[in-house]
């Protein structure tokens, strides 16, 4: 095929400026493998190279705000989408990488160490980097390709850290089933987009509509041989490799693992940049199923929608029945990150039944309830984790029973432990409670047009007093139980440094001074909804 | 002051005090708390009624509303207002948080902590009570779970972490019927030209079909409000609680500490009734005309259930726990009291359910008192093992003796008014129910009067800890007056509160009277059309 290469000159122009954070993550990247070399680790380590990387890239990112809005466009030959949506994935996932690149600061992971042989420093921040990258990526992919590689990008350096503990049986049985998960999930998603692009002609996500729009709706069933079939069966494919991504059940059986057997600042990245990513995706992934004149690409949305509903419903639900009897932190975390994924996959059933059936207002409801749900999620995972890796380093332990009288003893840590966890519950006046209730606006606002979203945010409803019991458990050993015997004078490892808490009420402050807030950022996440509607 | 304003300032005035205590010295912590909570006791009564009483009502008989912008995108508004409905409660909730935090005076493990929390409780409740915007509501409301959990599970008795998270599992499920069943009414609110709204008053105009302006028309259909009823109603039916909803209190009651007792049976459980009151009948009239009966069958139901579950206990502090349960299902029936042909007993019955509230606020908090001096001096509860303390605690005896009086319904007492009128409101609605409770009237004076007879009369007391039941000190002795003092002074003259409530409950029977003829001429109106067209 010729190609034009007039094109390619003015594409670069407008291409590279947007990709500039993009650009600064890679430089990072480099930069931090560098380090070893010439004996600049010594004066310059690795923590302090990915924290000023970050820190501008994170910044570069807030800049691009004003101008997505106005002049959206597309990036490198179309691959890449630069709108609202790419921006805000772009901040929130650039920051919760600077955010833990300083929690690692804070908490001395990995252990620094003077020989620069000894030095993890690099082989940490490295794959960190790269899953912030993957995340971003994935919020922009307009691409069947560039959705396969920002999901392996995400994805593949996430395997390297959560089997980063050395010596740890734990953490490498949680890295290889991680591993061989991700494998199959990115191997069905793979064929699945290969089954699209065979069905369409394209893998470009904006023609997808439009070609789909060819194929006659009596055609769109599973057993109908050819394209109808096909079509189904690519879309579905496609949503098991996200689903993946965002651990929902039955996709979710790394997450436990891999959480309990990760780092606590690990799992709290693992647990909201790619997910963020993953859902801008998946949003992006479905709209581009609706086209102009699009009967058959609207049915497969609503289909997909319908599926959402469902998966929201089973993934809350198991997940929060698996939670119950959970003794690892880690591991509660995991199976809230499930429930929590559930919950977020409500707006986006509700944004997609919406745009299937022509009503804008619950599409738009239902995508600006998932973005806010996403802001509040990414401050209150961060500090629940970072909450639980600051009591790591000093219990040296991780499991419930091991809080037992902190309250008093290491009063900042379990007060912001237990704002995330109260956020996380959606009790008010936290961030935890606009998401879930931007979300369940929008799913209960049409009971007899879509019964089945209706009834899963009964069901979310329910799950959220459920949820109250194990989120609690850690809440009351903080403070209800009496420290162990023998140990309730003695001072429990060095004490929380000022930088620490300092860390923790940064996380803690948007959380619970949201609601002051609320009328700027509901109508920010409208604004981004209705621009990419 | 601008009377618009001081509703604001009572609502978060204690909220203020919360972070001062939180930020301030332990050892001055008391002087805060209890100095907050009676500056706004002060703002409730001197301030709050010369100025209810000054200020005119609104469309919607609404006085000193505030109204704000809050946010935007989803059209929720800053809305505070009072009205006969709410006004007694508020006093009552001035009142009773600051006797329970003169009780609360020697609290000595974590005081900060413990004023904090007290203070939040406080501004919770005030504000619910006063919320016109439902969103507004809704979060106060949940205001409120947070701090009782800690109350109870940190400064409470040895089953504490089991009774706290019990009573947060329960509110939390009934609060998110409440939630759903709000979003439901938001959206249907929006189905016209007009924007999906959380303001009270509007939605409770739409409900009823009698819109205005840019929701002339707009509807909310019978199924959503059937459906948001009965939501509603579960929510306020746990708080309240009514059986079968009550198993939280018992645990709850017996665990907290005395003075989060007398909040909870004071102020928290009129929650339950001030919300169907406010929310489950105005939002849903429709459902709430089919529901009406249930609601009352329901009281009748409490009350003998709570009462005979009264008689079967021998620790002190779960009969008083069991006689709220029955005592508030006189509350229920008078709700429960809609008789559409004869709106005074209707009016009456709404009339007697918020002076039953008010009644059972000063009758529970002193019981709960009363169980709490002898709690502190003796450290146990056991009814059959007191006896005698008329001769060893003369005023105490005599205050105990008189609350107990008060609580079982005598005549020329707080108690009496509420139950009487509640029973005669039903009668037309529901004779059966009507005829239940007063049966259930002679079963509260069984079990109230055999305590009265084990602890205060007959032998003297000679279990444990004898020598420490001293008289009553003057910080309890006034504490306890004061509560003795209302419930003669409203026994004998309870027109002021019913003067306060008449002409709110007048207007809300009046509005759904209205809804529920306006709903069956459009079916009238229907079966004609459908009539014609055949």
């Amino acid at each position: 095929m010729a190609r034009d290469w007039q094109g390619v000159l003015p594409d670069l122009a407008l291409s590279l400026p947007a990709f500039a954070p993009e650009l600064i993550v890679c430089a990072t990247i480099v930069a931090l493998l560098l380090t070893r070399l010439f004996g600049m680790a010594r004066w310059l380590p690795a923590g302090s190279v990915a924290f000023g990387g970050s820190a501008l890239a994170t910044a570069l990112a807030c800049l691009q705000w004003g101008g997505a809005f106005e002049s959206p466009s597309d990036g490198w030959a179309g691959l890449v989408r630069n709108d609202a949506l790419t921006v805000y994935v772009r901040v929130l996932c650039l920051l919760g990488w600077n955010l833990t690149v300083t929690l690692t600061l804070l908490t001395g992971v990995p252990r620094p160490s003077i020989d620069p042989a000894d030095d993890d420093g690099p082989d940490f921040h490295v794959p960190l980097a790269a899953v912030a990258l993957g995340s971003v990526l994935m919020g922009q992919a307009n691409h069947l390709l560039m959705l396969f590689l920002a999901v392996e990008m995400a994805s593949v350096p996430a395997y390297v850290l959560v089997g980063f503990r050395k010596g740890s049986r734990e953490a490498g049985e949680a890295a290889l089933k991680y591993l061989v998960f991700g494998a199959g999930a990115a191997g069905v998603m793979m064929y699945g987009a290969s089954l699209l692009a065979g069905v369409t002609g394209t893998l470009s996500l904006p023609a997808l509509g439009e070609r789909l729009a060819l194929i006659p709706l009596e055609g769109l069933e599973w057993n109908e041989p050819g394209v109808g079939g096909a079509a189904i069966a690519g879309v579905v494919f496609i949503l098991c490799g996200l689903a993946f991504k965002l651990s929902l059940v039955p996709f979710h059986f790394w997450t436990p693992d891999a959480f309990q057997g990760a780092l606590a600042e690990v799992s709290g990245f693992l647990s909201v940049a790619p997910k963020i990513g993953a859902f801008a995706l998946l949003v992006r992934f479905g709209l581009s199923l609706h086209g102009p004149f699009g009967e058959t690409g609207d049915a497969l949305l609503t289909g997909l929608g319908l599926a959402c509903a469902a998966g929201a419903a089973v993934s809350m639900t198991f997940g929060n029945l698996a939670a119950f009897a959970q003794k690892d932190l880690g591991r509660l975390l995991a199976y809230s990150t499930v429930a929590q994924s559930g919950t977020m996959l409500l707006g986006v059933a509700a944004c997609f039944l919406g745009v299937g059936r022509g009503d804008g207002d619950l599409a738009v409801a239902g995508l600006a309830g998932t973005l806010l749900y996403l802001t509040a999620y990414l401050f209150l995972n961060l500090g629940a984790f970072a909450a639980v890796a600051i009591f790591r380093n000093r219990t040296l332990r991780t499991d419930v029973a091991s809080l037992a009288g902190l309250g008093s003893k290491m009063p900042w840590v379990a007060g912001a432990f237990a704002v995330s966890l109260v956020g996380l519950v959606g009790l008010p006046p936290t961030a935890g409670f606009v998401g879930k209730l931007a979300v369940f606006a929008a799913a209960l606002s049409d009971r007899v047009g879509s019964p089945l979203l209706f009834a899963a945010a009964l069901i979310a409803a329910a799950n959220t007093v459920a949820s109250l019991f194990y989120y609690f458990r850690p809440i009351r050993s903080l403070y209800l139980d009496a420290a162990p015997e023998g140990t309730s004078g003695a001072p429990i490892g060095p004490p929380v440094t000022g930088s620490e808490r300092a860390y923790l009420v940064l996380l803690a402050v948007p959380v619970l001074l949201i609601l002051p807030l609320l009328g700027r950022l509901g109508a920010l996440c409208d604004a981004i909804a209705e621009a990419v509607l | 002051m601008d009377p618009a304003a001081l509703l604001s300032l009572i609502v978060f005035l204690p909220a203020a005090g919360a972070v001062l205590t939180a930020c301030a010295p332990a050892a001055v912590a008391r002087w805060i708390g209890l100095g907050t909570v009676a500056a706004t006791f002060l703002l409730t009564t001197a301030a709050l009624l010369p100025a209810y009483f000054e200020a005119t009502p609104d469309d919607h008989g609404m006085r000193l509303v505030t109204d704000a912008e809050w946010v935007g995108s989803f059209n929720i508004r800053y809305t505070l207002g009072v009205d006969g409905i709410s006004l007694p409660l508020v006093v009552l909730t001035g009142l009773v948080f600051l006797l329970s935090a003169a009780t609360s005076w020697n609290v000595s493990e974590k005081p900060r902590a413990y004023w904090s929390l007290f203070l939040l409780l406080e501004t919770g409740v005030l504000g619910t009570f006063l919320a016109l915007d439902l969103f507004l509501f809704y979060v106060l409301f949940e205001v409120m779970l947070l701090p009782m959990y800690f109350l109870i599970g940190v400064w409470g008795g040895p089953n504490r972490a089991y009774a706290a998270i019990k009573f947060f599992l329960y509110t939390l499920a009934g609060s998110l019927l409440l939630l759903v069943a709000l979003l439901m009414l938001y959206a249907a609110g929006g189905s016209g030209v007009g924007a999906s709204t959380f303001d009270m008053r509007l939605l409770s105009d739409i409900a009823r079909g009698a819109g205005t302006g840019e929701y002339a028309g707009v509807t909310i259909d019978r199924g959503t409000q059937t459906l948001a009823f009965w939501l509603m109603l579960g929510c306020f039916l746990i708080k309240l609680p009514a059986v079968p909803f009550h198993t939280w209190l018992p645990d709850a009651h017996v665990e907290a500490p005395t003075p989060v007792s007398m909040i909870l049976a004071g102020v928290l459980l009129k929650v339950g009734g001030y919300g169907i009151l406010r929310l489950a009948y105005p939002l849903a009239p429709l459902g709430a005309a089919a529901g009406a009966e249930i609601v009352c069958a329901l009281g009748a139901v409490s009350i003998i259930y709570g009462a005979l579950a009264a008689m079967a206990q021998t620790d002190f502090k779960r009969l008083v726990a069991y006689s709220s349960v029955s005592h508030m299902g006189y509350v229920l029936l008078g709700l429960g009291a809609w008789t559409l042909s004869e709106p005074d007993f209707w009016k009456m019955g709404f009339s007697g359910a918020i002076f039953q509230m008010v009644g059972h606020g000063i009758t529970s908090t002193g019981m709960f008192f009363a169980v709490g001096v002898l709690y502190d001096r003796v450290h146990h509860r056991e009814i059959n093992r007191f006896g005698g303390l008329l001769r060893r605690m003369p005023i105490y005896a005599a205050l105990g003796l008189g609350m107990s009086f008060a609580a079982l319904g005598l005549p020329g007492l707080c108690g009496f008014v509420g139950e009487a009128v509640t029973v005669f409101a039903a009668w037309p609605a529901s004779p059966w129910a009507a005829a239940a409770a007063a049966f259930g009237i002679i079963l509260t004076a069984g079990y109230m009067l055999r305590m009265v007879q084990r602890v205060f009369l007959g032998a003297e007391y000679v279990g444990p800890l004898r020598e420490n039941l001293s008289q009553l000190s003057g910080r309890e002795t006034a504490i306890f007056a004061v509560l003795m003092a209302l419930a003669v002074a409203l026994g004998v003259y309870p027109r002021p509160v019913f003067d306060v409530t008449e002409p709110a409950v007048g207007r809300l029977v009046d509005t759904l009277g209205d809804a529920v003829e306006a709903d069956r001429e459009r079916n009238d109106g229907e079966t004609v059309i459908a009539g014609a067209a055949e």
